[in-house]
This record gives C-alpha cells, structure tokens and sequence, in this order.
C-alpha cells in the first residue's frame, strides 16, 4: 500500500469520524466531488468502522466497558430468553394439568375439591367445570405464545426488516431481481409518461 | 454524447434488468460512503433512494464503465446538499452541541460479514495492547481523540499514530480493496 494511500485512508477515516478541522473537511469534501478513489476511501472507512464496533463488541476488556446503550441486542436476547422461558414453563403446567385431569381416577377427587372450594367462595361453579377451566387455561395459554413469540424475536430484525436495503425484508421478497417495488414502478411510469409524450 | 454528469439530460430510461443489477451491485457501497458524509444512517438511506430515482431517469446516458463513479458522484452531490440543509436547519434554531459523529456510530450490522466480523476479531486481538486500547475509546466509547488523550495522559500525536497503525494493520490483514 502506497503512503499516499493510506494518507488517503486515514484523511477519509477522520472525515467520517468528524475529525477534521472545518477547513480540513471542506477541502476533502471539494476533493470528494471529483475524485472517486477519495470516494471509495470514504465507503472503506465506514465499512471498517462498522466492523470494528460489531467485531469488539464481544472482546474482553472491551465489552466490559461498553456504553450502556451498546450491548442492546444482548438485552434484547436475554428478554427474548426469559419470554421463551415463560412459555415453556407455561406449555409444561398445561401438559401437567391436562395430565392431571385425564387421568380419571385420581382426578375426580381434586375437581370436586376445586368445585366445592368454588362453590364455597361463591364463585360460578355451575359454569367453570373441569373441561371448561381446562379449556379457559387452554385459550389463555394459547393467546399468550403469540405475544411471548413475538416478544422474543430480535426487535433489531423487525426493525432490519423495514429497511429498504435488506434483501431477506418482506419488501424484498415482493421485489423483482432484488429491486425494490418503488424502484420498479418509478421506472414503468417513466416509461408510461415517454410514450404519452411522443 | 454519453456522459456521467450527475445533470445528465434526461434521457431513455434504464431498463429494469440493468436497474436490478446496478442496485445489487451498488448500493450497499453506495450506502455504507452516504453515512460517511451525512453521518447519519437514517438520512442516508432516503438518499441512496434519491440516487436510484436519479439512476432511472438519467443511468441510460451514462457509460456503463463510469456508472460506478456516476452513481458515487450523485450520491455525493445528494448527500452535501442533504448536509447543507441540516447546516442551515440547525444555524435557524438554538445551538445544541452534538458530536460531529452522531449517528453514525451505530452499525447496521445487516452490512457487515460474519466473515469479516471475525476476521476483524482476531486481528484487534492481535494489536498490540495500546493501539486496542485507543480503538476502544474511539471506535466503541466514542471519544475524540483530545479526549483519549487527556484521558490516557498521552500526546494527541501518540493517539493519533496508534489509531492510524492499527486501522493500516487491520486493511492489510483484511485484505481490503483500498
């Protein structure tokens, strides 16, 4: 690598950084309309900066002294953990207590000590019998997996997904050759509006 | 005559195979030198999308082997006029000190290769233990560097040089293009 290179490397590094002098940057700015390797510096310099703060994220001594805004998708993980948490355990109480009232001869007992107990507090028991308490539990448990689901995705993927570059987005799996939608239309419309004009 | 002006006159538009290549060959690129200039990663990604609108009304004019620097030369004119409006923007209201590097301090990390990213991870490893140390306080706490250098005691000179070495040992290692 040429030392005008890596001059180069290193004025685009400080310019995305904002570390150049106003006058530093309006000169390399004035270079940057003509010169399309200061260009490709400038991309280079962001790309390595990029991978840097992704890179040292996980470095010990580093993450350590990470800002408390940085290790948002470890957070975010750690959440995602304890919501899927919460569903396994519920999923397993609902396999136990479906275990529980299958099984006829030892259950009869225990739901007619729940009734009495219903019936004792004044609580509708004419209404909840087991199947249908079962059944309540069932609808409960079955609404919450799709909060606790949803809760449990990286919301850095949702939010990648609205991004108009990532190629695995919804928008791009409506795409045609990895284009987007906006970009498609814009294109027919212009061939639309040519071939009104002529 | 074909041109790469950004002005370009306006001519046949693109057709939508070369469109589609251009925009999968270009545009992370084009988005990755857009937050170097606006420092900002939203913002940036509503101008790549102007340069593309730009692409189909004009990229038929241009000379399929200066397209790269066409689209790179509109980015950049889009993006200092985007720039400019954000300048005059916040002269018209009341000053709010804001490190000239927000925004563009937080990756997409959509953009960035696992590949690269452990490449990158072993070779900050390797660094020796001041240069790692600089890196950290610039790249990761975002510090300038006066400030690492009236943090670590040493002069801005010094700060300057490890940063410089371990950003040159980390091209070379990584092999990129540049």
């Amino acid at each position: 690598m040429s030392s005008e290179t890596q001059d180069l490397n290193w004025l685009a590094f400080r310019y995305v950084a904002g570390e150049l002098s106003a006058e530093e940057e309006q000169r390399f700015e004035e270079r940057l309309a003509l010169d399309q390797s200061a260009r490709e510096a400038v991309e280079e310099a962001v790309k390595l900066i990029d991978a840097l703060h992704v890179a040292a994220a996980d470095l010990p001594g580093i993450a350590a002294s990470v800002p408390a805004s940085a290790p948002r998708i470890r957070r975010i993980a750690l959440a995602g953990s304890v919501a899927t948490a919460v569903l396994i355990g519920g999923l397993v109480w609902l396999a136990w207590t479906q275990g529980m009232l299958s099984r006829s001869p030892s259950n009869v007992p225990i739901a007619e000590t729940h009734s009495e107990n219903r019936s004792q507090r004044g609580e509708n028991s004419a209404g909840i019998d087991g199947d249908h308490l079962l059944a309540l539990t069932w609808a409960k448990v079955h609404n919450t997996p799709a909060d606790l689901e949803a809760a449990s995705e990286l919301p850095d993927d949702s939010l990648w997904s609205e991004d108009p570059f990532d190629m695995t987005s919804e928008t791009a799996t409506e795409e045609s050759h990895g284009v987007p939608e906006w970009l498609m239309t814009a294109v027919s419309n212009r061939s639309m509006n040519r071939k009104r004009n002529k | 005559m074909l041109s790469d002006s950004p002005s370009a006159v306006e001519g046949v538009p693109v057709d939508s195979d070369r469109l589609s290549k251009l925009f999968v060959e270009y545009r992370e690129g084009l988005l990755r030198f857009v937050v170097g200039v606006v420092r900002d990663r939203e913002a940036a990604k509503d101008v790549v999308q102007d340069v593309f609108a730009k692409a189909v009304e004009s990229a038929s004019e241009v000379n399929p082997q200066a397209m790269k620097s066409w689209l790179y030369r509109v980015a950049f004119h889009e993006a200092i006029s985007y720039k400019r409006r954000v300048q005059i923007d916040q002269s018209s209201k009341p000053h709010v000190a804001k490190p000239a590097h927000e925004g563009s301090e937080k990756p997409d990390e959509s953009l960035v290769r696992n590949e690269v990213i452990e490449e990158v991870r072993e070779v900050l490893q390797k660094l020796p233990l001041n240069q790692q140390h600089v890196v950290r306080l610039r790249i990761y706490e975002q510090k300038t560097f006066a400030q690492i250098a009236e943090e670590t005691g040493s002069p801005l000179g010094t700060v300057l040089t490890h940063m410089r070495r371990a950003l040159e040992t980390l091209r070379q290692k990584l092999h990129l293009k540049r």
